[in-house]
């Protein structure tokens, strides 16, 4: 595992620890069970580190020493904020991390207790780094700021929708506004971070990635202003239905029954539904792409709805054509993900029956043959990144992420396409390289000239 | 037209009402309508078979188009099509329950019916053999229903494995030790071996087991995997092992490709190469990188052309129409999002089978009704509860659900809203209307409104809208007449007087008894417009001990003008309860009257000669003006 990894294992440990000192005594055995977990990953890092390592909290941003934690950053925004609430700035592990010490640190979080103990392994607010050390408001990071409202909003939703209460969607129209400013200020590396998944928050990541998309599609299209906005609130919505969908369905690891296919399938009328009802005149339209975006082009997929007045919605049809290309890139828990490629296979192959092939055509114009973000396998076994869409005939930007004998490399390097032979598209979840914490690293590169 | 094909046309005609029945309810078979398209379909079907070959556009029947003027039959056929069908028959006649079934499986997703093992696997899974299906790609299931065919023990653990792959592949690993040879040929023995036990007719059961194998395979790790793909590819040339490889897109076999030693290496070459003569454009990918002589530029033609090519394809499909040119023609209009918003909603009240979910569609027809209102959007606020009750889109036993949604936006502040429009502009349309159908389920907040009103336009307002709602229905405003306060109860007469609704009469003459002469004489008034019948109460009202009730009184007996009014007056100049000025008016009234009474009685009036009083000479002098007047 590398430090990044190991950083998001604890984060996700010290989630979980808090939560089950929240809700159950010291000594639960569900308890130390989360505690153990959470010393393990502490020690890992702070081993594989050298002995010690200093994790720091800066405005919406976890750093590994002197590194951005990218992913992490996004994937644990809440926890980053309450520990930010508790005052903490930095966390330093010495390694061999003291159980003890990792509960003290957990039952502080957890807001269980006032401080934590000087002089133990687990050490609060005594980092050496300083804040110009680490922060810089480069684009990419207000890119990823935009992402992570956009998940946030997604979160704040869904927890409304499971205590059934009124939704708000003001925050999700501020949200979006962020977001269609960064993807359109930075295209390239809008759908380099698009390729963002996440294993737990599916749905979520999913959901922005939509998003993003959307709005880079119909802004290629031609869309401006209010247009691209209220798109952008239907694409960051579309599925926020599947929040009633039992959790055991969507994660079921193998084919759907039929009942849990009639559970799935409700999540459009489910999402619009809840949009329709907090959605603010303007914004109403919203429901619509949630409604729609599995209904076909040609009238077949789900719900059926057989007396419309009008064809589907431009936006839903649109929706249709990214959510497809984002879900068959995304592993889930029933089906393997697929290469950029053979996503782009299966709109062409649906183009005109399922999805609308202006739309089609136009994403593969948005996108190319080698998306942003996707990885190509080189001759030498090597893997790189695409970074930049390449105009068509020419070579896309690649970055070496993985070396010829499997191992990933620290710093990306910049490499010519024309030097090398692509074999093929692979798979992000394969080769463990996390888009997120590549749009840092190369963050120079994919920047629009 | 042949027998058969008017038979046909009539069974496809009520198959397809039957579709367009089941789509309509969430509950199809309890529907009286799906009955009658049940009963119509069997008689069609008659007591012989009847088998329909499924075309793209039609059924056909030994090549002959079936005619049927319905448009749903295309939906249908198109259904069908979709889902493989190539024969529908009917052997005897299918129950109400095996037709809902049947239309059940058939408006499922074609890919989800795939997944399933496809239309006719379903079917027989379901236990349907009427209506029977052949499907083009699958053998058939017709007659020889897959449910008859045995599955083997072992076939049936490894299916049942299936369901869980990465259990089933630990299970391999284990079995082989980890021993990564030996896994290789535990795998390839293990497939083979229960692949050939699986009846041949059995289609998706050999689905099933491939699908087990391959997804189990996903499972190994890289090494593992090398092992056991060296055993496929070197039986390649075998149908059995073939099936497994084709489970594999190119580029799967890529990543493994440079793990294999050289004669895997080889074979995969040897594979790719067969595979892309034979197989429809799965691994062509991988013999274009393995083969070409000119690897870097080659390469990535090929995943770039595989694209093209089938954007070439697309273009051929539309000539000379560039995508984004052809969009910019389709951008929506936000003038539109309104309109389409509400076609969104009938279509979510469609589709909503769940009681808790329709209520809650409901709440948001509430709310978008009384917020549209509130806002000050009426026309808005029409459209929204139009989209509700215009055409439904819904079970008609929700009907009442609805309605009473709509009845619940008429919040008192939404109904004051509306009011204060009107009485602003009394010529807007769409707060009148809103008005008169919110207004009916809550005549007592409007009357609690219009008693608190101080605004004297919008009471006026309130007064006429009441008014309307009692030309329909006055009860409410009747059991609302023993009110305290007078003023509640004159304002509440005015309205029963506006209804010109006759049943509120006896409700109103009660009223002449009111202790308050005002509601007293607002009675008269009313009841004067409302009573056309005999006026004989009002005599009484002529000798009230209120002054304004006996002018009110004088007053509407002339407006009356009949024989009844006239004698009444005539009597009520003898009367001691009037004063003179009274009478005097009685005069005057009388003066204006045709008839013979009255007449006289002004004659007489005026004939009068000893007259000490001054009232009577005053009289007498008003009775001489009057036939002077009338001459
Ligand atoms: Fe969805």
């Amino acid at each position: 595992m590398t430090g990044d990894q190991r950083a998001r294992q604890l984060l996700k440990d010290l989630q979980a620890l808090a939560k089950q000192m929240k809700l159950y005594p010291t000594g639960h055995p569900t308890t130390g069970e989360a505690l153990t977990a959470a010393t393990e990953s502490a020690e890992g890092l702070a081993s594989g580190a050298g002995g010690e390592v200093v994790m720091s909290l800066l405005t919406d941003s976890f750093y590994l020493d002197r590194t951005l934690l990218a992913h992490a950053s996004l994937e644990s925004s809440a926890l980053l904020r309450e520990m930010q609430r508790r005052g903490i700035e930095s966390i330093t592990f010495l390694s061999p991390v003291a159980g003890a010490d990792i509960a003290d640190l957990g039952a502080f979080v957890a807001d269980l207790s006032g401080d934590v103990p000087a002089e133990s392994t687990v050490r609060l607010n005594e980092s050496p780094y300083s804040k110009s050390d680490l922060e810089t408001d480069s684009s990419s990071a207000r890119l990823r700021r935009s992402y992570t409202r956009s998940l946030d909003v997604l979160r704040g939703v869904a927890g409304a929708l499971d205590t059934d209460e009124p939704i708000d969607l003001s925050v999700a129209s501020w949200a979006v506004e962020q977001l269609v400013e960064q993807t359109i200020s930075q295209p390239a590396a809008s759908l380099l971070l698009s390729t963002m998944k996440s294993h737990d928050e599916y749905t979520f990541f999913h959901s922005v990635n939509v998003c993003i998309l959307s709005i880079a599609l119909g802004r290629m299209a031609g869309l401006a202003g209010d247009q691209l906005k209220v798109l952008a609130i239907g694409a960051l919505l579309h599925d926020i239905g599947k929040i009633r969908v039992d959790s055991s369905v969507l994660q079921f690891p193998g084919r759907l029954d039929q009942d849990q296919w009639k559970q799935i399938k409700l999540h459009p009328q489910e999402g619009a539904a809840s949009i329709m009802a907090a959605a603010a005149p303007g914004q109403e339209i919203a429901a619509t792409v949630a409604f729609e975006h599995h209904a076909r082009f040609d009238g077949s997929g789900y719900p059926r709805v057989t007396r419309r007045e009008h064809d589907l919605h431009f936006f839903s049809r649109l929706v249709a054509t990214t959510d497809t290309y984002d879900a068959i890139t995304t592993r889930r828990s029933y089906r393997r993900a697929e290469t950029p490629s053979s996503a782009l296979g299966v709109l062409l192959k649906g183009s005109g029956t399922f999805y609308d092939p202006d739309f089609v055509r136009s994403f593969i114009e948005l996108v190319g043959i080698y998306p942003p973000g996707s990885l190509l396998l080189l001759d030498g076994g090597e893997v790189a990144m695409v970074t930049q869409t390449a105009e068509a005939g020419d070579t896309p930007d690649l970055v070496l992420v993985k070396a010829g004998d499997g191992t990933l490399l620290d710093e990306p390097e910049p490499i010519s396409a024309a030097d090398r032979t692509i074999l093929d598209h692979v798979v992000s979840g394969n080769v463990g390289v996390d888009p997120a914490a590549l749009l840092e690293k190369v963050g120079v590169i994919v920047q629009p000239v | 037209m042949t027998a058969d094909l008017a038979r046909a046309s009539a069974v496809v005609e009520a198959l397809s009402a039957a579709w367009t029945v089941y789509n309509l309810y969430p509950d199809p078979a309890s529907q009286s309508a799906f009955v009658r398209v049940a009963d119509t379909l069997r008689q069609a079907i008659g007591d012989r078979d009847l088998s329909m070959e499924v075309g793209p556009t039609g059924f056909l029947i030994d090549g002959e188009e079936i005619q049927v003027a319905r448009g749903a039959a295309e939906r249908l056929v198109k259904q069908c099509f979709v889902h493989n069908m190539e024969v529908l028959a009917f052997s005897g006649l299918p129950s109400d329950a095996d037709i809902v079934t049947f239309l059940s499986v058939l408006s499922k997703d074609e890919e989800d019916l795939r997944g399933e093992g496809g239309i006719g696997a379903i079917l027989a899974k379901e236990g349907i053999s009427n209506p029977a299906v052949v499907t083009r790609s699958l053998l058939s299931s017709f007659g020889e229903p897959v449910e008859t065919v045995e599955r083997d023990v072992g076939v049936q653990a490894v299916m049942s494995q299936g369901s869980n792959p990465e259990e089933f592949a630990r299970s391999l690993l284990e079995e082989a030790g980890g021993d990564r040879d030996l896994l290789g040929t535990i795998f390839h023995d293990r497939y083979r071996d229960v692949f050939s036990r699986v009846d041949e007719k059995d289609v998706s059961g050999r689905e099933m087991v491939v699908t087990a194998f391959v997804d189990a395979f996903f499972y190994f790790d890289e090494g593992s995997q090398v092992a056991v793909l060296g055993g496929f590819l070197t039986g390649q040339e075998d149908q059995v092992d073939r099936v497994f490889l084709d489970q594999f897109a190119g580029n799967e076999l890529a990543i493994l490709a440079p793990q294999l030693d050289s004669r895997g290496f080889s074979l995969l070459l040897d594979y790719a190469r067969i595979a892309t003569d034979q197989i429809d454009k799965r691994p062509e990918e991988l013999l274009g990188l393995l083969e070409s002589p000119e690897p870097v530029r080659s390469a990535r033609e090929l995943v770039a052309t595989r694209v093209q090519e089938r954007l070439a394809d697309l273009e051929g499909q539309m000539p000379q129409r560039q995508a984004s040119a052809s969009l910019r023609t389709q951008f929506p209009d936000p003038a539109k999002y309104f309109y389409e918003t509400l076609d969104t909603f009938r279509g979510l009240l469609a589709v909503e089978e769940r009681d808790d979910r329709f209520r809650r569609l409901m709440r948001v027809l509430t709310g978008k009704i009384s917020g549209s209102i509130r806002r000050g959007r009426y026309r808005r606020a029409e459209l929204w509860l139009r989209a509700a009750v215009d055409h439904p889109t819904y079970a008609a036993e929700r009907a009442a659900e609805v309605r009473d949604a709509i009845s619940q936006a008429g919040a008192p502040d939404v109904l004051e809203g509306l009011i204060a429009k009107l009485a602003d502009d009394d010529q807007t349309e769409a707060p009148k209307r809103l008005l008169s159908i919110l207004a009916p389920d809550h005549i007592d907040v409007l009357i609690d409104m219009m008693a608190a009103e101080e605004d004297r336009a919008r009471r006026r307002t309130l007064l006429d809208v009441l008014g309307r709602e009692s030309a329909r229905d006055p009860r409410h405003v009747i059991r609302r007449l023993d009110d305290e306060r007078w003023f509640v109860v004159r304002n509440l007469v005015i309205v029963l007087g506006r209804s010109g609704n006759t049943t509120c009469v006896p409700a109103v003459r009660r009223l002449l008894a009111h202790h308050d002469h005002r509601v007293r004489v607002e009675a008269l008034r009313s009841l004067s417009s409302l009573d056309s019948g005999s006026m004989g109460y009002f005599g009484e009202a002529l000798s009230d001990s209120n002054e304004s009730v006996r002018q009110a009184a004088i007053a509407m007996l002339g407006a009356r003008g009949t024989g009844e009014s006239d004698s009444l007056l005539i009597g009520a100049l003898w009367s001691a309860h009037l004063d003179t000025d009274e009478k005097e008016r009685i005069i005057r009234v009388l003066g204006e009257r045709p008839s013979n009474d009255a007449q006289q009685a002004i004659e007489s009036m005026a004939r009068k000669r000893f007259t000490l009083s001054a009232k009577v000479r005053q009289l007498r002098s008003a009775a001489r003006e009057a036939l002077e007047a009338h001459r």
